[in-house]
């Protein structure tokens, strides 16, 4: 094993400076580079794992497509993350640039070679060997020596270029459009596109990079783009690049389709079908979003197959409009035995529809979902689920009258699961603006759970409900209880956050000792106080604490939420947040 | 059956030095507590550690007996830690203290910590390693890990050109 550094005992093997290197920014790695032979190994490895054209910049553009041109560094690269409006940015800037000089340097460009193939041959003859019908059909040109002063045109061959050499690539992320960020702490809440909308992206753009998605040797796709792009993207040889993938994440935008009528008339649906059954020899994970309205889902839930599905995520406005056969979600799931992990998620979409639908995963949509009879005349029941992610807000609550109005059936959504998804041991579930006694109900059906984690968003929760629950499950080892907040949606669509006057971040000593991990949620570590400023958390007045924390790192949380909230730094000043363990539930202030 | 909470392990360091430690203390070590497991019997014997010497254990042992009884991480944990590791090398203040020593025994203990499979313990160096790097010129790094320069000037400062970006991915 190679050593690294003093001639000692001590000297470090190259595996471990591998994992110190994982700890350093990319410009300290780019330092290390230069230190010796074997540091440079691994820090080039390191700064080419993961490559992202996302800068504008045509300067930085054009050295990284320079040193992509590589082999030796492309065939570094697992990880590819394409902005394609970033690359047009940078080709265009230089077009615009270029208006001030006559023409491109001498030196620049050695003469095209007439009817080439865009692969150098030793690139071409791999490829041909993996996938011997596959050629790229195009001219180009072969560029060399400083870019700098290249046209436009020939810069995007060189990006195209360096893109053909990354031949190890597994991973690709691009971005048509904005992506939607996963879902976060802040419960069930994505962030407006009002006024983000970027301008369409020409099709002809696209498509020298899109052919050489089959050159990949794909497992994981994450794909941000307008519904009409993904209709004439995914054809031919194109499809053949999903073939092994084991990862798709599809967030398709619709707000340029309107009605029902054209989404049916262009063949989104049959589009979707047939992208998704292309991966359906080795695809484990399907994410799939859709943003805006895009009409009935059940036809493609009928038609879909993957029979090695383990993990589905589903990001729609559910309503009965969206999956009008109830009966598809349930023959889908069992179609898929090997399911295991389950996510629905409502979505908003401000620019396209109205601004607070979307937000509910329909309760009566679902119970009429999960409501079907088998063959022998029982609700089917789901028992190969053992995650389960929900995210429901009430619609009513979401106008502003929380808890008022409240859904009819919130208290019976806890046993309704239950019943459906009878080994679920991890659950996800965001009730906020569910009414108290509701949450009560839902949290008493979970008891009857095999529960290992449970993480919550609810603004309702109180040390009571939480001791009632903790105390019946017993075999719980995870709790995340999410701190509130209510954003309030202002007239320019931007999203604002209001904080609740109370946080409670509950733990009680009798499950505190029994639980492998205890994570209260927005834990701000030493340096993210700044962040907890950002959340407006300094409004807070009151923290109740139950139990004893201070063991694990919520000690650290809670002194420095301490540290900005006004109203408890005596406590922290005192050396202390915690409140006397001995507390019956009837002496813990409830909200 | 799960062992008793007091059981007391002997192990013996390749300097002959031995410990007696609380069991719960030792399985820290992912190392130790498979070899404890695959023992059958209770054996009086130590357990031989041949890569770690008395003075590094006795760190180690400082370091375990803080933190026995936490969670050890488990795979998804260690999956969610590889994401955020990457932007953070805070360390704790306790960790951090601990972890000042000098250098020939902060190698010692990150090499203890990878042999003995204490993943926090090993984390805790290489980030403290990390940290003594950032900000500093490749001729500093190489001096303060005494790393000879085995490039020429010419590879050097073909590398160093061919290597110019670096600000983003």
């Amino acid at each position: 094993m190679s050593k690294v550094g003093r001639k000692h005992r001590g000297a470090l093997p190259t595996e471990l400076w591998a994992i110190i290197a994982s700890y350093l920014p990319r410009e300290e790695l780019c330092r290390l580079i230069t230190v010796n032979r074997a540091l440079y190994a691994l820090a080039v490895d390191a700064k080419y794992a993961v490559v992202e054209f996302g800068d504008p910049d045509p300067w930085k553009f054009v050295k990284k497509a320079e040193r992509l041109r590589d082999p030796s560094n492309a065939q570094r690269t697992r990880t590819l993350i394409i902005h394609p409006e970033a690359v047009r940015e940078a080709v265009e800037q230089v077009q615009s640039s270029q208006r001030n000089i006559s023409t491109p340097s001498p030196t620049a460009i050695l003469p095209p070679q007439s009817k080439s193939r865009f692969m150098p041959a030793f690139v071409h003859s791999r490829v041909s060997r993996r996938r011997p019908t596959f050629e790229v059909s195009y001219e180009t040109r072969v560029v060399d020596g400083p870019t700098q002063d290249l046209p436009p045109a020939q810069r995007k061959e060189l990006y195209v270029h360096a893109l053909g050499m990354m031949f190890n690539v597994t991973n690709l992320e691009i971005h048509f459009r904005r992506p939607v960020p996963q879902p976060q702490a802040w419960g069930d809440i994505d962030m407006p596109l009002h006024g983000q909308s970027p301008r369409p992206y020409p099709l002809a753009e696209v498509m020298d990079m899109w052919k050489l998605l089959p050159l990949w040797n794909l497992r994981d796709i994450a794909l941000s783009m307008d519904a009409l792009m993904f209709i004439k993207l995914f054809v031919g040889d194109t499809l053949k690049g999903l073939k092994s993938l084991r990862s798709l994440n599809l967030q398709l935008h619709l707000s340029s389709i309107r009605d029902r009528e054209t989404i049916v008339s262009i063949g989104y649906m049959e589009q979707l079908v047939l992208v998704i059954n292309s991966t359906r020899d080795s695809l484990e994970e399907l994410r799939f979003t859709a943003w805006g309205h895009y009409g009935d889902l059940s036809p493609i839930l009928n038609c879909i197959h993957l029979p090695n599905l383990r993990w589905l995520s589903l990001r729609l406005p559910f309503d009965s409009r969206h999956i009008e056969d109830t009966t598809s979600l349930t023959t889908f799931l069992g179609r898929h035995p090997l399911l295991t992990h389950l996510m629905f998620r409502g979505v908003v979409c401000y620019d396209t529809y109205h601004p607070y639908l979307g937000h509910e995963v329909h309760l009566t949509w679902l119970s009429q979902c999960f409501k079907v009879l088998d063959r022998d005349g029982e609700f089917m029941k789901f028992p190969g689920i053992t995650s389960l992610h929900i995210g429901f807000r009430s619609l009513y609550g979401w106008i502003g009258q929380v808890g008022h109005n409240p859904h009819p059936n919130q208290a019976t959504l806890g046993s309704l699961l239950v019943d459906v998804f009878p080994n679920v041991t991890d659950i996800t579930l965001s009730a906020v603006a569910f009414r108290f006694e509701d949450l009560k109900e839902i949290l008493g059906s979970f008891a009857n759970w095999g529960l290992k984690r449970l993480e919550l968003f609810a603004e309702k929760l109180t040390p009571e409900l939480v001791l009632l629950f903790a105390g019946r499950c017993p075999q719980l080892r995870c709790l995340v209880l999410h701190v509130d907040v209510i954003f309030s949606a202002e007239p320019e669509g931007r999203m604002r956050i209001r904080p609740l006057d109370t946080m409670q971040l509950v733990g009680i000593q009798k499950f505190v000792d029994s639980m492998k991990i205890f994570q209260v949620d927005n834990q701000p570590r030493p340096g993210e106080v700044t962040l907890l400023r950002q959340w407006c958390l300094e409004d807070l007045s009151i923290v109740y604490v139950a139990g004893d924390l201070g063991r694990s790192y919520c000690w650290e949380a809670m002194q420095a939420i301490a540290g900005c909230i006004p109203a408890v730094k005596s406590f922290a000043e005192q050396g202390s947040l915690r409140v006397d363990t001995g507390l019956s539930p009837e002496e813990i202030p409830l909200c | 059956m799960a062992a008793p909470a007091t059981q007391q392990i002997k192990i013996r360091c390749n300097d002959e030095k031995e410990f007696t430690v609380d069991r719960d203390v030792l399985e820290r070590s992912v190392l130790i507590k498979n070899m404890l497991e695959d023992v059958t019997e209770q054996q009086d014997a130590p357990i031989p550690l041949p890569n770690v010497s008395g003075p590094v254990m006795a760190k180690v042992l400082e370091y375990c007996t803080h933190h026995r009884g936490e969670p050890l991480p488990s795979a998804d944990t260690e999956q969610s830690q590889d994401e955020t590791r990457k932007r953070t090398t805070d360390i704790s203040e306790w960790d951090q203290k601990f972890i000042t020593v000098d250098q020939e025994m902060l190698f010692e203990i990150i090499l203890a910590a990878n042999y003995l499979d204490i993943k926090s313990l090993l984390d805790v160096g290489c980030k403290t390693v990390a940290n003594m790097i950032k900000g500093k010129t490749p001729e500093e790094i190489r001096k303060l890990f005494n790393i000879v320069n085995d490039f020429t000037p010419e590879e050097e400062a073909q590398i160093k050109k061919e290597n110019e970006w670096a600000e983003d991915r």
